[in-house]
């Protein structure tokens, strides 16, 4: 389990090449293009599932999360040069020239009927996901960044007969809810603080997507701990964070977002 | 050879034996102008000199001299302007004592009103370059020339004050500079940038969080 430690803020379009240049000259190295793409799924609805156990406590439904880095050449195949300032393109809802056909066949072995049966995986090299779980931050007024647990594992092979994994995961009891793409730039900081500054789109489909981070870029500033015991080391990141937060402070202001955001259990099943 | 200022005396000729009453003579706007013009033809002098040499000065060191070249014409101009109407209405004339045979070139020199054709040829050359035919364009046009041309050094000077504010120079020391001179980092004098181009925010962290977490619903 590791404990994530985490300030967000946002920037507009017009101040990415300002705030990348003001990133790189703090980090004092340049900033790492990335882009991931990740499947959130469901317990499947079709299932009663009990929502208390045998001692009549709450069972609570959580969704995992499949994530996977794609690299851009494979997404985009046409272009050439790539370094951060690629960003500033892809400001609208769709990614023109972009292969989203291929992060379906990623998900479901191939988009083509025909081939899906066959007992071969697509890329059978490449066919590792993480898998991660993440609880709802951590509750408290007096908080000075949000600290989320999460729990990861990956899984390396889904063969079988069938050797998708979407199909390996709705033999567990899950089912594809929504799909996500993240472009972004990542920088590390002093203190093994990690900030990224992202675009992040809904990806329905091989053919439409839609921008959640329309006109501006996502910043995520986070320290990852990993043990949930290790207060020494929470304490330090913590502090690592602050500074940041401080150093940025009147240019980029980090800040706690609400717990409730982060909160990828399913909703009203205490209501149900 | 004196100035003075045209008064009523009587008959307008004056006796060569007579000591000559100088207090007409406008020798205070004189002195300020001719000073002023003093220092403003050493600087360029000087500046002229230094351009001339085969190793070009530092552009710090030319920028200063220039602004204070500029000054020193700003000065000369507010100082013939305040005296303007004194001056205007002085007229010279060589007394009849002055050896006038034999200083003849130093007296045409002295009152000469036209320009030299140096400076005649230097006008003309400014005319040139500027692109403007003067005998043509009509006054209202060249104002609206001297318009246009003021409304661009007036956004020249507003964007380098943008961009200049987009960054903070004050209190900045490298981990060197600490380490020669300790006294540097004990006070914080850094300011930081002025800049009004502070990122906007053109959507919800939450909303974004929980369209991540949650999906869009």
């Amino acid at each position: 389990m590791v404990l994530q430690l985490s300030l967000f803020s946002v920037i507009d379009d017009d101040s990415y090449g300002l705030c990348v240049s003001t990133l790189s000259n703090l980090s004092g190295k340049p900033p790492i293009l990335y882009s991931n793409f990740a499947a959130v799924l469901k317990p499947n609805p079709e299932f009663d599932i009990e929502q208390t156990n045998s001692k009549n406590q709450l069972i609570e439904q959580n969704r995992l999360r499949l994530c996977k880095a794609v690299p851009l050449e494979a997404l985009e195949p046409d272009v050439s040069k790539r370094d951060y300032g690629k960003l500033k393109q892809y400001g609208d809802d769709t990614l023109n020239g972009f292969n989203l056909g291929m992060l379906e066949d990623m998900l479901h072995g191939s988009t083509d009927l025909d081939r899906m049966e066959i007992d071969e995986a697509v890329c059978p090299n490449d066919d590792t996901w993480a898998l991660s779980i993440s609880d709802i931050p951590a509750a408290g007024a007096s908080r000075k960044v949000s600290s989320q647990a999460i729990t990861e594992s990956t899984i390396l092979s889904s063969g079988g007969r069938s050797p998708s994994i979407v199909s390996f995961l709705s033999e567990l009891g899950y089912v594809l809810d929504f799909r996500l793409l993240t472009i972004g730039i990542k920088f590390n900081m002093s203190n093994k603080v990690f900030l990224e500054v992202s675009k992040i789109w809904q990806v329905q489909g091989a053919e439409s997507t839609k921008q959640l981070t329309k006109g501006g870029f996502l910043i995520k500033a986070f320290v990852n701990v990993a043990k949930g015991t290790d207060i020494k080391s929470i304490n330090h990141g913590t502090n690592a964070l602050l500074g940041l937060q401080k150093e940025l402070s009147g240019y980029i202001d980090l800040s706690i977002p609400d717990r409730k955001s982060m909160d990828s259990r399913l909703e009203n099943l205490s209501d149900l | 050879m004196a100035q003075r200022v045209p008064n009523n005396t009587a008959t307008g000729v004056i006796n060569p034996q007579d000591e000559f009453n100088f207090q007409h003579v406008p020798a205070q706007a004189l002195d300020a102008v001719r000073m002023r013009f003093a220092q403003l033809t050493h600087s360029l002098a000087k500046l002229k000199d230094e351009m001339s040499r085969a190793e070009l000065p530092q552009w710090y060191s030319l920028q200063a001299q220039v602004s204070v070249i500029l000054t020193q014409l700003q000065s000369l101009t507010t100082t013939i302007h305040h005296f303007e109407e004194l001056l205007d209405s002085t007229v010279v004339y060589p007394l009849a004592n002055f050896p006038t045979t034999a200083h003849e070139g130093l007296l045409t020199t002295l009152l000469r009103k036209k320009n030299n054709p140096e400076a005649d040829a230097w006008i003309s050359d400014a005319k040139e370059t500027v692109g403007v035919d003067m005998n043509t364009t009509s006054s209202a046009d060249l104002r609206a020339l001297l318009k246009s041309d003021e409304a661009v050094t007036k956004w020249a000077l507003k964007f380098l004050d943008d961009d200049y504010s987009n960054y903070a120079f004050q209190g900045l020391h490298t981990a060197q500079e600490l380490s020669d001179d300790p006294s540097l980092g004990q006070v914080d004098e850094y300011k930081p940038s002025r800049a009004k181009s502070v990122p906007k925010k053109p959507f919800d962290v939450d909303g974004v969080l929980k369209a991540v977490h949650q999906g869009i619903t």
